[in-house]
């Protein structure tokens, strides 16, 4: 392996990471609020990818409809399906976010039809540039770039405004936050907000990827950012965001350093890593308050 | 006779007939279900093929259920990765019974397994055999985490498990799936494989092992306080439901005869999990009840999807309304009806409407205890007596450091069997963090805790309930749903015994504390003063050698309190324990107990006699003079 080459699997890892990372912090915002680990992610991604497939015309505005559609599309699911199980178990919220799942997945095929949607993207998403001997798709930058302008975008809005501030509060411990004076509803509103606000990104990087979008599109990156924060441990942001990344920089050395019979079987081993990780350190990577049980 | 020999007659038969009572109970549900789908099954069937086809998907969906229900329902652990169990019990024997002629055509096995063909049930077998085995890896990790990233990580035994199919092509053809399986199912061996399910699941449900599952679903922290060690249990659980799984998927292989791994992956999935939740995930009626329900629903839908017409108007296929309909009424129940439609009841149980008669049961105990004072408890519950040397239980120069903050210094204390110790001190003084160390829930930065003279600092919380030293909580910490009775008896078969004997054993301590006629009823519709006596009936259940309640009279009255005193008063001898209790009531403390351990800030301030404690000035200062904590 030329070092060309492995920097070229380091820029797919990292780039892949980030895919993963944006979807395990979106997964962590909400989990922090109300205990949900939100299987419905991968819909909402399928939505922005859906209304990225429908428009035409200048790039900006339509990432500005990709993004309120995510967001809209996360705050009614709050509002539907979410709310009125609040108090429930976090097994009862997660059966259920399967369900809303597989409702917006079956909507939008009630809607589309089954057959895939191309994406047109801006050709900038499918070009190759060349730095200093070094040859990569230039999409693997913009999705590096842009998880970590929403990440420091995150950070800003979490430590330095009052509305982050009341979800950190809710996140350490909800039931006191209520008795802070923190209103419930808006704060659990505002992460799922948020997780739309994440979702959006992902769907440019997703679909500069895959070029083409079918209704069920989310559902393999959602299944990937359930390891990513499991592993990094439910509820911690640093947690989701190492996850992610661990996640993706595994399924690219396996990409790489699995002989050529085996290659195929690259998210066996992955997956089986994320089991065996669990095994040794069932809490994940960081561990949180979140899941301990008070005697 | 003597009137003891008298009492324990009455005990035994009184026993018997309650165990012939919990039996004719327990069975009525498998009967009552088998026949229902039977039923079910015969009738549908015959109406036309498309409904025959329909039954033997239903059926075979069913079985599935069953299989999910036997782990989630038992263990309280939401699982998305049992249909790993129907994959490897649909491709296994695939695979055996798929002619030696197409398998040299289709796939690149191994001689052993390509030069052969086996017939259905040994083939069946098999592939049950391989798929516990599958459970039993995958149990290692899954049966460690916290419930919820169990659920989470059972998504990735899934993915683990389609991705395995869809690349060993040699094995199991790849993507496209296994063809040519000879295709032998039908109504009748799917009746009956999911007859057999029904019967397996209720076996698993009357064993020891699934009642100290249940106890650990209701409340992990509290069954460990018992002495259940949780673990093997769930994996135990884990392992029988993919046995049941692997005959659900035999049966569709070899019904369908050519699918592939997308069969087994994200749809089927949600579909088996929507059945259970729908039906109530915590009993097995609601398994199959649910699976009949969403089965009709989908029969219709489908029919609907294909295209209908309103008034003339025609409105053609429409893929996914199915789906979504399952989808909306799935979400719909869980919001309506949390625990589904049969609330996790059995059919015994949904027709049986339970009322907690306004029983005092502190009143009724006193009376037993005046009334009766030679009733048979001592001989059958006087635990451990051939103990060799009687050293207590003891904690020896503990520390407990939190951060910076110190919980615990330097405290050593030692109770002694035949004892009544009592443990006070203000509020953040280290009480119940001092339970936790000699318990097991708090590992002591610095120090030792011995057991009769062996060390114990190291031992886990259950490892000391099965050597005698069990607590109880400062709330009551209950199985609340289940009944008063499998309260009692998961705390027995907890130590060993057998459903018979814990049947047994319960019925005596709940007679001897006034409980006998709330038996029947689930632990959560308790009063508050039913619901502390039950939590200590309970831990005495588990045989102690050292009992340590937690402030036991929490949130009583005060002649509540006062009845509660006297029936803890002839504990230590009648059981043969030393007894530990945390309270903030000082009149109980010092009426009740022979010695006395003050706390303040984590240090002793005074160990002795109660005239001692009560004298001492900073005892007074805490207690009498300054706030009462």
């Amino acid at each position: 392996m030329t070092w060309q080459e492995s920097m070229g699997y380091v820029m797919d890892a990292l780039s892949l990471g980030s895919l993963y990372a944006l979807f395990a912090l979106s997964i962590s915002v909400v989990f922090g609020v109300m205990r949900l680990v939100n299987f419905a992610q991968g819909a909402l991604v399928a939505a922005g990818a859906y209304a990225l497939a429908a428009t035409r015309g200048p790039f900006a505005l339509r990432i500005v409809v990709v993004l309120v559609v995510c967001v809209i599309a996360a705050l009614l699911m709050e509002r539907v399906a979410f709310r009125p199980l609040r108090d429930a178990d976090p097994d009862t919220l997660l059966v259920a976010s399967f369900s809303v799942s597989v409702l917006l997945e079956n909507g939008i095929l009630l809607i589309f039809g089954s057959a895939p949607k191309g994406v047109e993207l801006p050709h900038y998403f499918v070009q190759q540039v060349s730095l200093g001997g070094l040859s990569f798709p230039l999409l693997d930058a913009i999705a590096i770039g842009l998880t970590i302008v929403m990440l420091l975008l995150l950070v800003f809005f979490l430590t330095r405004t009052d509305m982050g501030l009341s979800i950190r509060a809710a996140a350490g411990d909800f039931t006191m936050a209520r008795l802070m004076g923190v209103r419930a509803d808006y704060v659990v509103s505002i992460a799922f907000g948020l997780s739309g606000l994440l979702a959006a990104p992902a769907v440019l990087i997703f679909m500069g990827t895959t070029g083409l979008t079918v209704p069920n599109v989310g559902d393999i990156p959602v299944l990937a950012a359930f390891a990513a924060v499991t592993i990094g441990g439910l509820g911690s942001l640093t947690g989701s965001l190492i996850g992610g990344y661990l996640f993706g920089i595994l399924t690219v050395a396996f990409q790489a350093l699995l002989p050529s019979g085996l290659g195929s079987y690259r998210d066996v081993f992955v997956f089986a890593i994320v089991l065996a990780l669990l095994a040794v350190r069932p809490q994940g990577i960081v561990q949180t308050e979140a899941l301990r049980t008070r005697v | 006779m003597t009137t003891q020999q008298q009492a324990e007659t009455s005990a035994t038969t009184e026993g018997d007939r309650r165990t012939m009572h919990m039996l004719t109970r327990s069975i009525t549900t498998p009967i009552v279900l088998c026949v229902a789908v039977v039923l079910c099954a015969a009738i549908a069937s015959s109406i036309n093929a498309i409904m025959a086809d329909a039954t033997v998907i239903g059926l075979i969906t069913m079985t599935m259920v069953v299989s999910l229900y036997v782990f989630v329902g038992n263990s309280g652990i939401f699982s998305f990765g049992h249909s790993v169990f129907m994959l490897t019990g649909a491709y296994v024997t695939g695979i055996l019974v798929i002619p030696v002629l197409n398998k040299k055509a289709l796939l690149d096995l191994p001689g052993w397994l390509g030069n052969h063909q086996i017939a259905t049930a040994p083939a069946l077998l098999v592939a049950v055999a391989v798929s516990m085995a599958v459970g039993a890896v995958v149990a290692i990790p899954l049966t460690r985490m916290g419930a919820l990233a169990a659920g989470l990580g059972t998504f990735a035994v899934l993915n683990i498990g389609y991705n395995l199919a869809s690349n060993w092509r040699a094995v199991t053809g790849g993507p496209t799936g296994l063809a040519g399986v000879p295709t032998t199912t039908t109504v009748t061996t799917a009746t009956l494989i999911a007859v057999l399910a029904i019967v397996a699941a209720w076996l698993f449900q009357e064993t020891a092992l699934c009642l100290r599952l249940r106890a650990s679903r209701e409340d992990e922290i509290a069954a460990r306080s018992v002495g259940i060690k949780v673990t093997p249990e769930r994996g135990a659980a884990l392992v029988v439901s993919a046995g049941i799984g692997a005959m659900a998927g035999g049966a569709y292989a070899q019904y369908v005869g050519s699918f592939t791994p997308d069969a087994f992956f994200l749809a089927i999935t949600f579909n088996m999990c929507a059945m259970l939740v729908v039906g109530g995930r915590s009993s097995l009626t609601g398994a199959v009840v649910g699976s009949l329900i969403l089965t009709a629903l989908t029969y219709e839908l489908t029919k609907l999807q294909a295209g209908f017409g309103i008034g003339g108007l025609h409105v053609g296929s429409r893929p996914g309304l199915e789906e979504f309909g399952v989808a909306l009424v799935t979400l719909g129940c869980l919001i309506k009806r949390p625990r589904g439609l049969t609330g996790g009841r059995e059919v015994a149980e949904l027709f049986a409407r339970f009322h907690p008669r306004e029983v005092d049961p502190f009143a009724r105990a006193v009376d037993v205890q005046q009334s009766e004072p030679g009733m048979p408890v001592n001989t059958a519950f006087v635990a451990r007596e051939q103990v060799p040397a009687d050293g207590g239980l003891q904690v020896a120069n503990v520390s407990v450091q939190f951060g910076g903050l110190s919980a615990l210094a330097d405290v050593s204390v030692s109770l002694r069997r035949g004892e009544i110790l009592g443990l006070i001190g203000p509020n953040g003084a280290g009480k119940t963090t001092l339970l936790n160390v000699l318990t097991g829930y708090q590992a002591p930065t610095s120090g030792v805790v011995s057991l009769d003279g062996a060390l114990i600092t190291e031992a886990s919380a259950e490892a000391r309930a099965r050597r005698g030293v069990i607590r109880s909580f400062q709330g009551a910490r209950l199985f609340p749903r289940m009944t008063v009775a499998e309260n009692v008896e998961a705390a027995c078969v907890a130590q060993g015994s057998s459903r018979r004997r814990a049947r047994q054993e319960a019925e005596i301590l709940l007679h001897r504390f006034g409980l006998e006629s709330l038996s029947d009823g689930l632990a959560e519709v308790l009063t508050h003063g039913q619901q502390r006596l039950l939590g200590v009936v309970r831990a005495l259940a588990a045989k102690p050698a050292y009992l340590l309640l937690d402030e036991p009279a929490a949130g009583l009255n005060e002649t509540e309190t006062d009845e509660l005193a006297e029936l803890l008063r002839p504990l230590p001898r009648e059981f043969g324990l030393g007894l530990l209790v945390v309270e903030h009531d000082m009149r109980l403390i010092f009426g009740l107990c022979d010695r006395v351990h003050a706390l303040a800030e984590g240090r002793t301030v005074v160990d002795g006699s109660p005239e001692r404690v009560r004298t001492h000035p900073e005892v007074i200062r805490g207690y009498l003079g300054g706030s009462d904590g």
